[in-house]
C-alpha cells in the first residue's frame, strides 16, 4: 500500500513541480531581454516593428500582450525575422497565431514569386512555438542557435 | 528495510506538501491584475520620447533638409493615408515603423500596406498584401479603412520584357486603369495618388530591364491620371535617370539613405504645394 501511495504521490509530485516550473519560468522570460541577446546571432540585421505597423500588418493590439519583439530584416529581400509574445488570453493568443500563421505563408509565397527560393524556404521551415502564454517563431539561418538561446531562458 | 520505506513515505508526504504551498503562491501570483492604466501612461510617454527624439535627430543632422511645412500641418495633411505598394515601398514601410526615431511621427502614422513581388496584375486579381493578419484584395483593406489618401507604387516587377511581343506598355497601362477602378469603386471618396515606378542603377540595366521602359510606362500612366481620376506624382524624377548606387540596396530597392534624403523630403513637398 505504502509503496503504490509513494509511487501516485512521486507521478503527481513530478508532474505539478514540472508545470510550475515552467510557468514561472514564462512568467519571468522577458522578451526584450531575451530578443537583446538573440540579435546578436542573427544571420544579418534586424529592426523592430512598431505598434502601428504590428497592428496594420498581422492585426494585433499590443495592448493585449504582456511582452513582444516582432523584429525582421530591412532587406525586402529576406524572410529573416524573429516574433516573440506573451499573451495571457487564450482566444486572442489563438487569434494571434493565426495571424503570423497567414503572415508567415504570404512571406513564402511573395519569396517564391520574387525568386528568392532559399528565404521561401525558411519561412516554410518555421515552426510557431506555444509555451503557455509564450509564443515565438524564427525564421532564419541562424534558427538553430536563436531558439536554442530563446529555449535556454524557458 | 521497513525503516528506509517508512522514511522514503515520509520524505514523499513533505514534498507533497512543499507543492501544495508552491501551487497557492503561484495561484496568488496568477490573480494579480494587470495595470492598465499604466500601460497606456507608457505607451503615450514612448509616443512623446520618439517625437522628441526625431526633432532633435532632424535639427542636428546637416543632410536633412529643414522642412517649410511644420509637423503639425504634416500630420494633419497624411492623417488616414495608406502608401500601397511592392517591394520598394514594404522597404519604405519597415524603414519607417520600426522602434528607432527614422521617421517623423506624421509619417509613422501612416498604414502600410506592402508586399514583396506585388504587381498591378497581381493588384487586379485580388492577390493582396497582408492587413490586419490576412492576405486580401487590396480593395477590401481599403474599404475597412477608408483612407481619406491612398499613395500607389506599383510597376517595377512588370518592366522585366516589357515591350515583348504580347506584353506590352498599353496593355500593363490599360490593367493599371483597371485597377484603379476596382480601387475607386471600394473607397470613391479616398483621393488617389500614382507614384511613377523608380529607376534602377545603370549596372542593373539589362535589354530587358532598363530605366527606358520604366520611363516610357510612366509617361503612359502620366498620360491617363486625369482619364482615371487620380494624381499622378513625377517620384522617379527625384532620383534622376538611373537610381545612384549610395541609394541602392540591390539596385532595385532603396537604402535608408534614399528614405531619409529623397523619400521624406519628397512627401513633404507635396503636402506643402498642396495645403
Amino acid at each position: 500500500m505504502k509503496k503504490i501511495i509513494a509511487v501516485i504521490a512521486l507521478i503527481i509530485f513530478a508532474t505539478g513541480c514540472g508545470n510550475n516550473i515552467d510557468e514561472s519560468k514564462i512568467e519571468s522570460f522577458d522578451v526584450n531581454a531575451v530578443y537583446d541577446t538573440v540579435s546578436s546571432i542573427t544571420d544579418g540585421e534586424l529592426v523592430t516593428l512598431d505598434d502601428t505597423y504590428i497592428s496594420n500588418y498581422y492585426g494585433i493590439d499590443t495592448a493585449d500582450l504582456d511582452g513582444y519583439v516582432f523584429a525582421q530584416s530591412e532587406d525586402p529581400n529576406s524572410a529573416e525575422s524573429v516574433i516573440m509574445f506573451k499573451c495571457e488570453d487564450d482566444a486572442k493568443r489563438e487569434q494571434y497565431v493565426t495571424a503570423v500563421e497567414n503572415a508567415i505563408k504570404q512571406k513564402a509565397t511573395e519569396l517564391t514569386n520574387y525568386n528568392q527560393p532559399e528565404q521561401a524556404q525558411l519561412a516554410k521551415d518555421s515552426k510557431i512555438q506555444e509555451k503557455g502564454s509564450l509564443v515565438y517563431v524564427v525564421i532564419s539561418f541562424a534558427s538553430e542557435d536563436i531558439l536554442t538561446t530563446i529555449e535556454a531562458n524557458l | 528495510m521497513n525503516k528506509r520505506a517508512n522514511r522514503v513515505y515520509w520524505l514523499l508526504l513533505i514534498m507533497i506538501l512543499i507543492m501544495g504551498v508552491c501551487i497557492m503562491a503561484d495561484d496568488k501570483r496568477g490573480n494579480t491584475p494587470k495595470d492598465t492604466a499604466d500601460t497606456t501612461e507608457t505607451t503615450t510617454q514612448a509616443v512623446s520620447e520618439v517625437s522628441e527624439a526625431y526633432t532633435e535627430a532632424t535639427s542636428s543632422d546637416e543632410t536633412v533638409e529643414t522642412s517649410t511645412v511644420d509637423e503639425a500641418m504634416l500630420e494633419s495633411y497624411y492623417k488616414n493615408t495608406v502608401f500601397t505598394g511592392d517591394s520598394i515601398m514594404s522597404g519604405f514601410a519597415t524603414f519607417v515603423q520600426n522602434t528607432s526615431d527614422n521617421a517623423p511621427i506624421w509619417l509613422k502614422q501612416c498604414t502600410f500596406i506592402t508586399a514583396v513581388s506585388w504587381g498591378i496584375d497581381d493588384a487586379l486579381k485580388g492577390t493582396g498584401p497582408m492587413y490586419s493578419g490576412k492576405a486580401q484584395d487590396i480593395a477590401v483593406s481599403l474599404s475597412s479603412i477608408k483612407p481619406a489618401k491612398v499613395f500607389i507604387n506599383l510597376g517595377i516587377n512588370e518592366m522585366n520584357g516589357l515591350g515583348s511581343p504580347g506584353y506590352s506598355v498599353e496593355k500593363l497601362n490599360g490593367k493599371y486603369g483597371e485597377l484603379i477602378a476596382h480601387i475607386k469603386s471600394a473607397v470613391p471618396e479616398s483621393k488617389i495618388y500614382i507614384m511613377s515606378v523608380t529607376p534602377c542603377t545603370a549596372a542593373k540595366e539589362t535589354n530587358m530591364f532598363n530605366n527606358e521602359t520604366i520611363r516610357k510606362f510612366n509617361k503612359s500612366v502620366e498620360e491617363k491620371a486625369e482619364e482615371w481620376g487620380v494624381t499622378y506624382l513625377d517620384f522617379s524624377a527625384e532620383f534622376g535617370e538611373a537610381l545612384a548606387p549610395e541609394y541602392a540596396r540591390d539596385g532595385i530597392h532603396h537604402q535608408p539613405k534614399a528614405f531619409k534624403e529623397i523619400w521624406i523630403p519628397y512627401l513633404e513637398k507635396i503636402a506643402a504645394e498642396n495645403i
